[in-house]
C-alpha cells in the first residue's frame, strides 16, 4: 500500500472541517465575530444543508415552558364556540409547539396572534371574527411545591382579534 | 433501515397534517417564516413557481414534493437504488426542513445529519435490495468506510459533549427541576409526574446521572468502557421514548448509535463463534518485529490476535534473523517497526498498524488500545504514523535501545 494519495488527504482534510464546524457550532462560539460575514453566511448556508448548524442544546440550559393557543370563534349567526390549534398526534402537536415558542419573540407576538387567528378564519367558513390567545404553563419550582404545594397554571400571555374584513390579502 | 423508517414516519405526520405544518397560509405563513432564514437556503416556496407554471397550485405541488420525499424514504429504508434514493431524499428533506423549521425539533436535525453522511458513506452494504440484486462483484472493495465511521462518531461525541455541557450550566438540571418540569410539560406527559414529588432526590439523582452518562460518552467510547456507555445511551433513549414519548427522536439516537457502534458492540457481545464481518476471522497471520524494542515487544504481545485469526506468529527478527530472507524484508522496515504478514501480503508502517487494529480484539492495555483505536481508520493511522515513529526513535535512543542491525 503506499502513501496517503492526494484525493485521500482531501476527503481527510475536508472530515476534519466539517467536524471542526460541528464543533464550532454546538459549542456556541461567536465565529461571525471572527469571520468575515459572507465567509460566515456561507459557512452558515453549509452548516443548514449538512446538519453541523446546531447547538444541540435539547431540554437545556433549561426545560422552557409549554405554550397553547385557543381561539374564541365568532359565526355570522352570534353563537361562538372555542377550539384549542392541535391535533390528536402527539408528534404533530409536539412540532406545534415549537412554533409558538416562536411568541417568545417580542417584536413576532403581535404577527403571530393575527397570522393564528386568520388562519382559524380562513380555515372555518362560518367565522366573522377569530380571537387568538396564547396562554403558558407556569410550572412552579419543586422547592417551592414542597414548601406550599404549588401547582402549575396556565398563564394568558396575550390575546387579539381579527375579524373578517381586517384579513390582509397575500 | 432505521433512519429511513423515521424519515417515512415523519412524512406520513407532515402529510396527514400538511395543511398546519407545511401550508403557506398555515398558522404561520411562510411570508413570515421565510424571513426568519437566509434566502439562499432552498426552500419549498422556491420550487412552487415552477409547479405554477405548470398549472400546479401550491397544495398539489406541497403534496408531490411530499410524495417524492416518501417514496425516496421508502428506497432507501430497503436499500434500493440507495444512492439516487439518498440524494432525493436529502435533497427533498432540506426543501421541507427549511420551509417547515417553526414546526421542527431535535429529530429533524439528526435526520439531516444521518441522510448528509449517507450520501457519502458506504451505505446499503448489507442487508438492502442493492445488495440481493448485485452481489459483491470478487473484485469490488469495500471502500474506506473507516473515516466516515471515525467521523461519523466523533459528530456523535460532539453532540453528546455540547448536549451534557448546555445542561451542565443549567440550574434546573441539578436540582431535579429540569427533570420534574419536562416530565409535567403536557406535551411530553405520558403519566402521572405527581407520585414522584414525594421523591425529589431520585429526581435529581436522575438529573445528574443523564448529564454524567453524557458527560463521559465523549470519552468512555474510546475505552474499554465503550459497551457500557453506549448501552447506558441507548438505554436513555429508550427511557425517552417511555417517560416523554419522543419515539421518533429517540429511534433516531439509538439509530444513530448503533450504526456508530454497532459492529464493536457487536463484537464485543456476541458469542465468539457468531462474529462476523470484513474482520472476523483472517487467515495465516505472522507479525515480524524488533524484540529488542520494548515498544514493539508491548505492542504486539497486547493485541489480542488468537480470536480473529486462524494461525498467528509473533516473530523477533533479533533471535530469528533468517525470517528476513525468507520475506525478502528489509532492515529498513524494522528500524520503522513492524511488518504484518496476512495471508502472504505484506503491510509496513502504518499499514501493518491499520491492519493489526482492524483484526485486533480491543487490546488491554492503555496506550496500545489508544494505538489500535487510531489504527482502525487508515487515513489517521497514516496521518499519525510519523509521530509515533518519531517519538518511538527518540525513546528508544534515551533507553539506549541499539538499532536493528543491518548485517
Amino acid at each position: 500500500m503506499g502513501p496517503m494519495t492526494a484525493k485521500r488527504k482531501a476527503l481527510a482534510a475536508a472530515a476534519a472541517i466539517h467536524l471542526a464546524l460541528a464543533a464550532v457550532y454546538a459549542g456556541h462560539i461567536p465565529a461571525e465575530v471572527f469571520l468575515p460575514r459572507q465567509l460566515d453566511r456561507w459557512i452558515g448556508i453549509y452548516g443548514s444543508l449538512s446538519g453541523v448548524r446546531h447547538h444541540f442544546d435539547f431540554f437545556a440550559p433549561s426545560v422552557s415552558t409549554q405554550a397553547r393557543v385557543s381561539f374564541r370563534i365568532f359565526a355570522a349567526d352570534g353563537s361562538v364556540h372555542h377550539v384549542y390549534l392541535a391535533t390528536p398526534s402527539s408528534e404533530a402537536n409536539n412540532r406545534i409547539a415549537l412554533m409558538l415558542t416562536f411568541y417568545a419573540y417580542a417584536d413576532s407576538r403581535d404577527t403571530l396572534l393575527r397570522d393564528w387567528a386568520r388562519f382559524m378564519l380562513r380555515s372555518d367558513p362560518r367565522a366573522v371574527a377569530v380571537e387568538s390567545r396564547i396562554e403558558a404553563l407556569e410550572i412552579p419550582p419543586l422547592a417551592q411545591i414542597a414548601k406550599d404545594g404549588a401547582q402549575p397554571r396556565w398563564v394568558e400571555m396575550g390575546r387579539t382579534t381579527v375579524r373578517k374584513g381586517e384579513e390582509p390579502a397575500r | 433501515m432505521i433512519v429511513g423508517a423515521v424519515l417515512l414516519a415523519q412524512a406520513y405526520i407532515l402529510w396527514k397534517y400538511r395543511d398546519i405544518l407545511l401550508n403557506p397560509e398555515g398558522p404561520l405563513p411562510w411570508s413570515v417564516s421565510d424571513t426568519w432564514t437566509d434566502p439562499l437556503l432552498p426552500r419549498l416556496s422556491d420550487v412552487l413557481p415552477a409547479f405554477a407554471a405548470a398549472g400546479i397550485g401550491p397544495g398539489a405541488a406541497i403534496a408531490i414534493v411530499l410524495a417524492i420525499h416518501a417514496i425516496a424514504s421508502a428506497f432507501f429504508m430497503v436499500g434500493y437504488r440507495t444512492r439516487a434514493s439518498t440524494l432525493v431524499a436529502w435533497a427533498t428533506f432540506v426543501l421541507i426542513k427549511n420551509t417547515g423549521f417553526p414546526y421542527t425539533y431535535g429529530v429533524g436535525a439528526m435526520l439531516l445529519i444521518a441522510l448528509f453522511y449517507s450520501l457519502f458513506m458506504p451505505v446499503a452494504r448489507e442487508w438492502s435490495v442493492d445488495r440481493a440484486l448485485e452481489p459483491p462483484r470478487p473484485d469490488e472493495s469495500a471502500g474506506d468506510a473507516s473515516l466516515c465511521v471515525l467521523m461519523f462518531r466523533l459528530h456523535l461525541c460532539i453532540i453528546y459533549a455540547a448536549s451534557s455541557f448546555s445542561k451542565s450550566v443549567g440550574e434546573q438540571w441539578w436540582s431535579g427541576d429540569a427533570l420534574w418540569r419536562a416530565l409535567s410539560l403536557p406535551q411530553f406527559r405520558q403519566f402521572d409526574p405527581q407520585p414522584l414529588l414525594a421523591f425529589p432526590g431520585l429526581l435529581v439523582a436522575m438529573s445528574i446521572f443523564t448529564i454524567v452518562s453524557q458527560l463521559s460518552y465523549p470519552v468512555l467510547v474510546w475505552t474499554r468502557l465503550r459497551v457500557l456507555i453506549v448501552l447506558v445511551a441507548e438505554l436513555m433513549h429508550i427511557g425517552i421514548a417511555i417517560f416523554l414519548g419522543l419515539w421518533l427522536f429517540s429511534l433516531m439516537m439509538v439509530a444513530l448509535n448503533t450504526a456508530a457502534w454497532g459492529q464493536a458492540l457487536w463484537r464485543a457481545l456476541a458469542p465468539a463463534g457468531n462474529r462476523t464481518g470484513p474482520t472476523a476471522r483472517a487467515g495465516h497471520l505472522k507479525v515480524v518485529y524488533d524484540g529488542a524494542c520494548p515498544f514493539c515487544d508491548d505492542y504486539v504481545r497486547y493485541q489480542r490476535l488468537q480470536a480473529a485469526t486462524e494461525r498467528v506468529e509473533l516473530i523477533d527478527a533479533r533471535t530469528r534473523p533468517e525470517v528476513l530472507a525468507e520475506h525478502a524484508i528489509s532492515h529498513a522496515h524494522l528500524e520503522d517497526g513492524m511488518v504484518v504478514i496476512l495471508d502472504g501480503r505484506q503491510h509496513h508502517g502504518a499499514d501493518a498498524v491499520h491492519v493489526l487494529s482492524m483484526i485486533s480484539e480491543p487490546p488491554g492495555k492503555g496506550w496500545v488500545r489508544a494505538v489500535a483505536t487510531l489504527g482502525r481508520s487508515r487515513p489517521v493511522a497514516r496521518l499519525a504514523y510519523p509521530f509515533m515513529k518519531l517519538g518511538r526513535r527518540i525513546a528508544l535512543t534515551f533507553l539506549g535501545v541499539p538499532r536493528f542491525p543491518r548485517s
